[in-house]
């Protein structure tokens, strides 16, 4: 199945043209013939949105949409009624395609469920700009990674395992806005679960859904810049160890950041030399954790940024923290709070 | 030091392709490791050498003292020799009577001084020119000096006097070649070079595991080395020994002896973390940890520092003594991206810390804390409720939205920064409000 | 202490160590075939290499006609004020007549066997030598190293105990890299029990990483490389 030529499909309140869904989505129908429902077609169909940025999309094998049409009808939809009536045809499956099928699961953390409730409202603000909806498997808890870090793997195999039947109940991609998190579901959790075939196969699969927000954002969905930015900020951007080693992390939210409104992003020096958090280790080994700290906060001075930025909000809650106490003017945001424009939420909303 | 070995890296276009050589290399021996031993054993044999096999280090001090016993030996120098402090060979050695000289100039202010050395590649890193400076004019009555030059030029003048008159000469093997017999010793001082050809009889101590098949295999690794540890392309002295002096030869040494030594490397091998065993101990982890950085090598504990120490310490010696070796790290993993053979240390402080915590070494309080976390996190409700109260409880502690001061080991985080408060709303629950599920 | 039978010994210790490789907990890792791993280091020109990197570490190097060998090693004699050397003997130089021509310009060659039986008396004879001369059997453009491989008259001590070396290099000696050494003279570590590879003066930085050159090996290293660019 080729795609012809740009095809704007999308939540029409973004404002995007419907003019050209038609022209696009009949030729598609004409190369089935006008008896053939494209629906029929199984395979894979490729389409682009246009607008507000450019959206690379893939599809599934398609078994029956019909009933999910009916309740796209159902909801209200501003459009040309002209070219609707043309158009109605490619329009819902156009919808339907991008709707039904693409439904992002957010795993929001334990810690950002817990403490930044607020980095979890930006990802999902940022989800929705991208054209995603966004779906929240009510029943997440927590990866599993603090017991994993200390060796306590019974601990961590439980939590696990839990994490893996409520995303394994799901379809599309399973966006987290933690390096560190996403880590652990693609590359530990597997390993936890070697020594049982059924898990072990859930593992994978799961794994091979799981993105970082900024890796989703940039290397998945291809975008330039997501959000509305933020009013003029410097900021300077601290890339976690585990995303940056682990799953090549780093460009992707400097980009983003880069081509935001508003933000003029600064080096920070020495930015590759771990925080000092660690997970447990900043209570356990306090004294070094804390020289580490200390260390990553000179050269987020030396930087001059106004604004501390990373993606991992156990990171952020550690550097911070130093920050506050030490009477510092730089706050700390997730870089999803810079891009989606939410500066100015408190903690406690 | 970072930035120059970057350099030295950028210029060499095979470096990513030569670290991954390297890595196989090191793998495949340790898996035929006893093939490549017996192979080496029997080329040293054949080139007029003598091979001793030490189980642990009291055997392996035991088979030198004889050595020296049966040659009269009563002065020795040293060139720079990690498993050497591993076993405690100078002790034991002084012990017997015999007249220990470390050459490696680091090593020989270390050993003047009475210290230990601090870093695997600069031992004397903690010392500044001002205490060497009066260490030498205290012991070597030359007068005083701080200037390193002058400094090194007292050490060289002394220490040759050493070289050219003491009876047995003590190395490290910083690699084995298995099919030639070979021993290949690494310095940039020529203190290895004089040291296995001045005095009439050599002794390498080798740890079973630096070994490879072939003079082409070592050079991969040779040529990783010095770049990923100090930057250079090679370091400046590379000797392959292959045994005494020849017939004819005009120098050399009229004996030459390789004591190989377990002391716990089988166990290690047979274990989880075997792959700590490719490790060449070129150093670079040691220069990108930053939690070395900020304690080092002394706060380790034993020979061997940093991210290859929290590994090996506890892989050799056993967990009971060193569980919290593994603890002291980050998990950053900046040590897999510097190793030239790209040793994974993170997931065997993984390995490690799961053992440590099956045998019982973890705090009581965390091992319940967790547990009872885990409890929770397996059951959806009760863990919104957790949330829930943590926001309630963090309300009441906090003020503007701060913690400055947490109970009990919460305290080692409020020491020196706050904590922010638990969100009263956290997120499954603005969820639910907007969504209705 | 078990120190008197050998074969027992080595059984055992490699016994437990094949125990152990057979359950070792190891990455996994492909089909190796042992050697060396050439790679695609493409040098356009060995030599113009060679002297960049040699120089790039310490060394002092000269490009010259071999006829001009003599001339050039008088030169550093008198540069370092030196009346002696330790030297390979002639038969081991890259061109003839090096030690006849210093003889006849008045410098004094010293002994370079050091018999087993006086050992001692020898080598404290070389406490004060100033110059060192050598041949080399290769030179590595990657680092600019030299490759000497020991045997009879060939002593090691000439290129190791004086403040200066000098080391005579064919040009056509030269390779890329250690690796292509390795591959290209395999038998080198056979026929001879001492081989170096020298990349330039001994150095230490053992002292608050001060770069002091001149530790226990030579002080200077000078490379007459011989031959047509």
């Amino acid at each position: 199945m080729q795609r012809q030529g740009p095809v704007a499909v999308g939540p029409i309140d973004m404002g995007f043209d419907l003019r050209m869904v038609g022209p696009a989505l009949f030729a598609i129908n004409e190369q089935y013939g006008t008896e053939r429902n494209v629906l029929d077609a199984p395979g894979r169909y490729e389409f682009s949105l246009e607008r507000p940025a450019p959206l690379l999309g893939r599809i599934d094998e398609v078994d029956d949409l019909r009933p999910v049409l009916a309740a796209l009808i159902a909801k209200q939809w501003h459009f040309d009624a002209n070219h609707y009536l043309r158009c109605i045809h490619g329009f819902i499956v156009g919808m339907a395609l991008s709707w039904f099928q693409m439904a992002v699961q957010l795993f929001v953390t334990c810690l950002v469920n817990s403490f930044f409730p607020e980095v979890g409202e930006a990802t999902v603000d940022l989800l929705e700009s991208a054209g995603e909806t966004v779906e929240f498997p009510a029943d997440q808890t927590c990866c599993g990674q603090p017991a994993y870090n200390v060796g306590l793997r019974a601990d961590a195999r439980k939590m696990a395992a839990h994490t893996l039947d409520v995303l394994d109940a799901t379809d599309g991609p399973i966006v987290l806005p933690s390096g560190s998190c996403t880590d652990m579901i693609v590359h530990h959790i597997p390993e936890l679960m070697a020594g049982d075939p059924r898990r072990a196969a859930q593992a994978e699969r799961v794994a091979g859904r799981t993105r970082e927000l900024s890796q989703f954002l940039v290397d998945d969905l291809g975008l330039e810049t997501v959000g509305p930015g933020c009013g003029d900020r410097s900021v300077a951007y601290h890339p976690s160890c585990h995303g940056l080693r682990n799953l090549s992390l780093r460009t992707q939210a400097e980009s983003l950041l880069d081509h935001a409104e508003g933000v003029r992003r600064v080096e920070l020096p020495d930015a590759e030399n771990c925080c000092g958090f660690g997970g447990l280790f900043s209570v356990e080994m306090p004294d070094i954790s804390v020289a580490m700290m200390e260390t990553k906060l000179k050269n987020v001075e030396a930087s001059g940024a106004a604004v501390l930025v990373g993606g991992d909000v156990s990171c952020l809650m550690h550097l911070g923290g130093g920050l506050h106490r030490n009477g510092s003017a730089v706050t700390v945001k997730h870089f999803a709070e810079i891009l989606a424009g939410r500066l100015d939420t408190a903690n406690d909303d | 030091m970072s930035a120059y070995r970057v350099a030295a890296s950028a210029d060499f276009p095979l470096m990513e392709e030569m670290r991954d050589r390297a890595r196989e290399v090191r793998l495949h021996t340790l898996a035929n490791l006893d093939k490549y031993l017996a192979q080496f054993a029997s080329q040293v044999e054949a080139n007029g050498g003598q091979v001793h096999w030490a189980v642990d280090g009291e055997e392996a001090n035991a088979i030198i003292r004889q050595i020296a016993d049966e040659n009269d030996v009563r002065t020795v120098v040293k060139s720079k020799s990690m498993v050497t402090e591993e076993i405690e060979l100078n002790e034991s050695l002084e012990a017997a009577g015999l007249s220990i000289v470390e050459t490696d100039l680091g090593e020989f202010i270390v050993q003047l001084s009475g210290d230990k050395p601090s870093h695997i590649i600069a031992p004397v890193l903690h010392k500044t020119r001002y205490d060497i400076g009066e260490l030498f004019a205290d012991k070597l009555d030359r007068g005083l000096s701080t200037d390193p030059a002058e400094l090194t030029q007292m050490a060289r003048e002394h220490l040759r006097r050493e070289f050219l008159t003491a009876d047995m000469g003590i190395s490290g093997c910083n690699l084995a070649i298995a099919d030639t017999g070979t021993v290949v010793l690494v310095t940039n001082e020529g203190n290895g070079r004089l040291t296995t050809t001045a005095p009439r009889i050599h002794v390498t101590v080798m740890g079973m595991e630096r070994i490879v098949p072939t003079f082409g295999d070592a050079s991969a690794v040779l040529e990783v080395l010095a770049r990923a540890g100090t930057g250079q392309r090679l370091s400046v002295y590379t000797n392959f020994v292959s045994g005494p002096r020849r017939h004819g030869d005009p120098d050399g040494p009229d004996a030459f002896h390789v004591v190989i030594l377990d002391n716990g490397r089988s166990r290690t091998l047979g274990g989880q973390e075997a792959e700590i065993l490719a490790c060449i101990r070129c150093g670079a982890c040691l220069n990108i940890c930053p939690v070395y950085r900020e304690v080092g090598g002394h706060a380790y504990g034993f020979t061997y520092p940093g991210p290859i120490g929290a590994v090996v310490t506890p892989s050799l010696k056993g967990l009971d003594e060193w569980h919290e070796l593994p603890y002291a790290s980050t998990l950053c993993g900046a040590c897999v991206e510097a190793c030239p053979v790209r040793i994974d240390i993170p997931k065997m402080l993984l390995t490690l810390r799961s053992r440590a915590a099956t045998d019982g070494h973890l705090p009581g309080w965390l091992t319940f804390a967790i547990g009872r976390y885990a409890t929770a996190a397996t059951h959806p409700r009760q863990f919104r409720m957790l949330l829930k109260a943590g926001g309630v409880v963090g309300s009441m502690m906090a003020k503007d939205g701060w913690i400055n001061k947490a109970p009990s080991h919460g305290a080692n985080w409020t020491g020196a920064r706050d904590l922010p408060q638990p969100a009263r709303r956290p997120f499954h629950a603005r969820w639910k409000a907007r969504h209705g599920a | 202490m078990p120190v008197g039978r050998p074969d027992m010994e080595r059984k055992e210790f490699l016994g437990r160590v094949r125990q152990a490789a057979s359950t070792a907990d190891l990455p996994p890792i492909s089909q190796v075939a042992p050697g060396a791993f050439l790679g695609d280091l493409r040098i356009d020109n060995l030599l113009d290499r060679f002297v960049e990197r040699a120089t790039d570490v310490n060394c002092a190097v000269k490009v010259i006609d071999a006829t001009d060998a003599l001339d050039q090693t008088i030169s550093i004699m008198a540069e370092y004020g030196a009346d002696e050397y330790l030297a390979w003997a002639d038969s081991q130089m890259p061109i003839p007549g090096i030690g006849a021509g210093l003889i006849a310009n008045g410098f004094l060659p010293r002994p370079f066997e050091v018999p087993s039986e006086d050992r001692l008396h020898h080598q404290n004879a070389y406490y004060d030598l100033i110059v060192g001369i050598t041949g080399a059997d290769g030179g590595l453009a990657e680092s600019g190293s030299i490759v000497l491989t020991h045997g009879p008259n060939r002593s090691r001590m000439a290129s190791l105990i004086p403040e200066v070396h000098v080391a005579l290099l064919p040009a056509s000696l030269i390779v890329e890299s250690l690796s292509h050494w390795a591959a290209s003279r395999p038998e080198s570590l056979t026929r001879s029990v001492n081989l170096v590879v020298i990349s330039g003066p001994s150095r230490t930085g053992d002292i608050e990483m001060h770069l002091t050159q001149g530790v226990h090996g030579p002080r200077h290293v000078h490379v007459l490389v011989l031959g047509d660019r």
